[in-house]
């Protein structure tokens, strides 16, 4: 292929890694220090999408850049302290199934309101135009940009969060060793509220992103949700930075077979996780001990 | 606690089942079903049947279920469409292909446990999902599932509509026979061991991983009996057979019933199966109905409709029940 | 490095004890016996087969059995079935196709569990839930379920650890009643210099990773090697 469109697809696949990388995060952070998986994430992305688009429809872009995450913030606390927090002790299973039914009724209010047809996200009018891109790439759709763009500064922001500041630490040490942040008399609970609320946070952000980028119908959180969880898994459970690489690879990998093998385009995501999974079971950058 | 006493108890029980199985079809209508509605619960009871055995009994949560189910439709639907009419070979075939793969997923996700587990048995339901849509197409029909399935026959004679359910019966019946007899064997005191403290186990002396993929090939199976006896039963297969979420109903039945109850999740199959179908002729809304209900379960009743009879007991406290023999214990649920 | 250069040999019959204070490598020690860590070089034998790189349920299988620090049953099942669970396993070994096996056909096995459960003084409890039992008599189950595959060489982590008085006399007393048997090997890695002294007939002491005492509990007691590992700067 051309160096063009080799371009092209690069930029393409960074962008689904973007999204991976937003949903994934929030994810590993909610296991690695929570220990819970959350099958609800992907209604997190869901309600960001929705609120995205009523918020940018009816009053503007600019409003529901700053609406959403907050709101998703907010849900997250709810969430955890209305649902989560009774669940912290019981077993898996039971974590898994009440996550999965919340999913399933936020997806089906969404049908009810919304209707269950795919809603066009419209962008912000100055991203609806194609820019020209540099080099001699051609034109490309600025969203995309504007995507990638995003994620790599929440992700900075994130890893500044966690690295410098009093809470990141704690939630860092919280991932390596849940029981020593009891002893330590952290205050464990306030810690997984706002964990969960930042977890709930890179769901909705990753939602009102790949929104215009995707379009929304109720169930898009549900099909977001495998790859999602396929993307910790082989970045490793509670491992930040595995979301993140696991993230880009899989954005890229999901982007380049399109081009190269489209009949496997679909499931490449499920072989990569197989053999990452056979030959590295605790993932790339799996902590031990975590699953 | 004489052996002829655990025998009687053992025919009454399944004589009770057999009854209430066989008069399915006169029952359902009675609230509000129709006669093929009975059909369907038993095929579905079938399935339910082999999640508990794995979900019930050792605790791993397993999201892939529809794998079995579907692959076991396919190629039974596809051998009866293509190659032969008889319902036996059919679901031979079919049977067989889904304990092969009920077996080489249980060696690849039964090395992890709990989460892991379960996303695994996700993605690879997943997976199968995606290769029956595209790259499976000419062999599934793709998009639009398969359809135009010939109906099966046994010795000649075609089945469907009554003689297709006393058919579903007599496997509905076998399947739970069988069903009981695991998990009354040492077997199942193995598979509860697994689900208590798994590596206790392991230091006792058993092989835990061989006894998981074991527990997972039978469950298997028996979703490939369901599978197979659904294309027979429907004579079309439609591509949301393997989705993951069909996944999800089939693990909201079962935690509406009562896992590790083995009859459990096959009431909870029917329950669903009726509410789905009365409550859809009056609502959109159906799904956020069942969703909200599976919820309710989960939070407040996590043992399904199975353990009611318990917490009322608990709510109004009444007397304790007596130990019971060692003999009747073994023999007993 | 948690274990360096250490030689055990424990012989048939006896009852031996590791001591050593904390932070010695008591417990790697053990756990490279019983197969959850492989030792980096060195053997492990028993009745002159190498017991490296074995599973741990191949290690049960011939013959050794382990009672964990904190007491390892099944919390949800009966203590009947917690035992029976055991005699099963020795029964049908690492893996049988029994799926479809009968209740009646282990009868034999629920007999040899309720023998074990007598030894222990637990059978009137048989039909409680283990998560319902106290801390000694879940510490008496887990010894039933061990005694019960009629183990050659039977390893305690701490048996008495975190025991009241009561509660440890009457495990020592267990101990010993199973000690007259002459068929089975006790080794018990204990804090409890007490209970080291009444059971053991031949004590082995660990510091920091090495064997530095080997011997009769005389031998033990007057050794100042000994004597300084313990009192010099390491806390018991």
């Amino acid at each position: 292929m051309s160096f063009s469109q080799f371009a092209l697809q690069l930029i393409t696949g960074l962008q689904i890694s973007a999204i991976y990388v937003l949903v994934a995060l929030g994810l590993t952070l909610i296991f690695g220090t929570l220990g819970v998986a959350n099958f609800a994430h992907g209604a997190l992305y869901v309600i960001g999408a929705y609120l995205g688009l009523v918020i940018s429809s009816q009053i503007g872009w600019a409003w529901a850049i700053i609406v959403v995450p907050i709101v998703l913030f907010t849900l997250g606390i709810l969430f955890d302290r209305g649902l989560l927090q009774f669940f912290y002790k019981r077993p898996v299973t039971d974590q898994i199934l009440v996550t999965f039914g919340l999913a399933i009724i936020v997806q089906e209010l969404a049908r009810t309101i919304f209707g269950g047809t795919t809603r066009p996200f419209p962008p912000p009018q100055w991203a609806r135009i194609p820019v020209e891109l540099p080099f001699g790439l051609g034109f490309y759709p600025p969203w995309r940009l504007i995507i990638i763009a995003v994620t790599v500064v929440v992700v900075i922001l994130l890893f500044i969060l966690l690295r410098y500041t009093k809470f990141g630490l704690m939630v860092r040490a919280g991932m390596r060793d849940p029981e020593m942040v009891r002893y330590l008399g952290i205050d464990a609970t306030r810690l997984f509220t706002l964990v969960v609320g930042i977890g709930s946070m890179l769901a909705g952000i990753a939602g009102i992103m790949n929104g215009p980028a995707q379009s929304i119908d109720p169930s898009s959180g549900m099909v977001l949700l495998v790859p999602a969880f396929l993307v910790v898994v082989i970045g490793g459970m509670g491992s930040l930075v595995g979301a993140v690489i696991a993230g880009l690879i899989m954005g890229l990998a999901s982007s380049f077979s399109v081009v190269f093998a489209p009949q496997i385009a679909q499931i490449i995501i499920y072989l990569v996780a197989v053999a990452v999974l056979i030959f590295r079971p605790r993932g790339l950058f799996g902590v031990e001990g975590i699953g | 606690m004489s052996k002829r006493n655990t025998i009687t108890k053992e025919i009454i029980y399944m004589g009770i089942a057999a009854a209430v199985i066989f008069s399915l079809r006169w029952t359902v209508p009675l609230i509000g079903g129709y006669p093929e509605l009975a059909t369907r619960i038993l095929i579905f009871g079938i399935l339910v049947l082999g999640l508990d055995i794995l979900v019930g009994l050792t605790g791993y949560l397993s999201f892939g279920h529809a794998a079995f189910w579907g692959v076991g439709a396919y190629v039974c639907g596809y051998i009866l469409l293509h190659l032969t009419q008889n319902v036996f070979v059919a679901m031979a075939i079919g049977i067989a292909v889904v304990t092969l793969i009920a077996f080489l997923l249980g060696v690849i996700t039964l090395r992890r446990h709990g989460i892991y587990f379960a996303i695994l048995t996700l993605a690879f339901a997943e997976m199968f999902y995606y290769l029956a849509l595209a790259p499976l197409q000419t062999w599934t029909g793709g998009d639009n599932g398969l359809t135009g399935i010939r109906r099966p026959e046994l010795f000649g004679t075609e089945l469907h509509g009554f003689s297709m359910y006393i058919f579903v019966c007599i496997w509905t019946l076998l399947a739970l026979y069988v069903a009981r007899r695991i998990k009354n064997s040492p077997y199942g005191l193995m598979l509860r061991a697994i689900k208590s403290n798994e590596t206790r186990l392991a230091y006792t002396g058993v092989n835990v991983f061989n006894y998981k993929v074991m527990a997972f090939v039978i469950s298997g199976f028996f979703g490939g009996v369901a599978g197979t006896l659904f294309a027979a039963y429907e004579t079309y297969v439609p591509t949301e057979s393997l989705h993951w979420t069909f996944s999800g109903e089939i693990v909201i039945m079962s935690v509406i019933g009562g896992f590790g109850t083995l009859v459990g999740p096959m009431i909870g199959a029917g329950i669903v199966l009726y509410l789905e179908n009365v409550l859809s002729a009056m609502t959109e809304q159906w799904h956020l109905i069942l969703g909200i209900i599976f919820m309710s379960f989960v939070i407040f009743l996590p043992g399904g409709v199975m353990s009611l009879p318990d917490k009322l007991r608990k709510l109004f406290g009444s007397k304790r029940d007596e130990a019971t023999g060692t003999v009747k214990q073994q023999a007993g649920d | 490095m948690a274990v360096n250069n250490a030689e055990l040999t424990v012989e048939e019959g006896r009852a031996h004890s590791i001591i050593g204070p904390n932070g010695a490598g008591k417990s790697t020690f053990l756990n490279m016996i019983i197969g959850s860590l492989t030792p980096d070089n060195g053997t492990v034998t028993f009745n002159g087969q190498s017991l490296l790189g074995l599973n741990p349920h191949e290690i049960n299988q011939r013959g050794i059995v382990r009672v964990f620090q904190s007491p390892a049953i099944y919390p949800e099942m009966t203590v009947i079935d917690n035992v029976t669970v055991a005699t099963l396993a020795k029964r049908d070994g690492t893996f049988k196709f029994n799926f479809l096996e009968l209740p009646a056909r282990r009868r034999a096995a629920v007999a040899a569990a309720e023998e074990a459960l007598t030894e222990v003084e637990m059978i009137d409890k048989w039909d409680e839930e283990a998560k319902n039992l106290s801390y000694g008599n879940k510490r008496r189950l887990e010894l039933a379920m061990c005694l019960a595959q009629k183990p050659k060489l039977l390893l305690l982590d701490e048996p008495t650890a975190g025991m009241s008085q009561g509660d440890t006399a009457a495990t020592i007393e267990l101990l010993q009643k199973l000690g007259k048997r002459g068929d089975m090997t006790k080794v018990i890695i204990e804090h409890d210099m007490h209970v080291v002294f009444t059971l053991a007939e031949h004590i082995t002491v660990l510091h920091q990773g090495g064997v530095i005492a080997d011997g009769s509990p005389e031998d033990i007691k007057n050794s100042a090697t000994v004597q300084e590992a313990y009192l010099g700067g390491m806390d018991e």
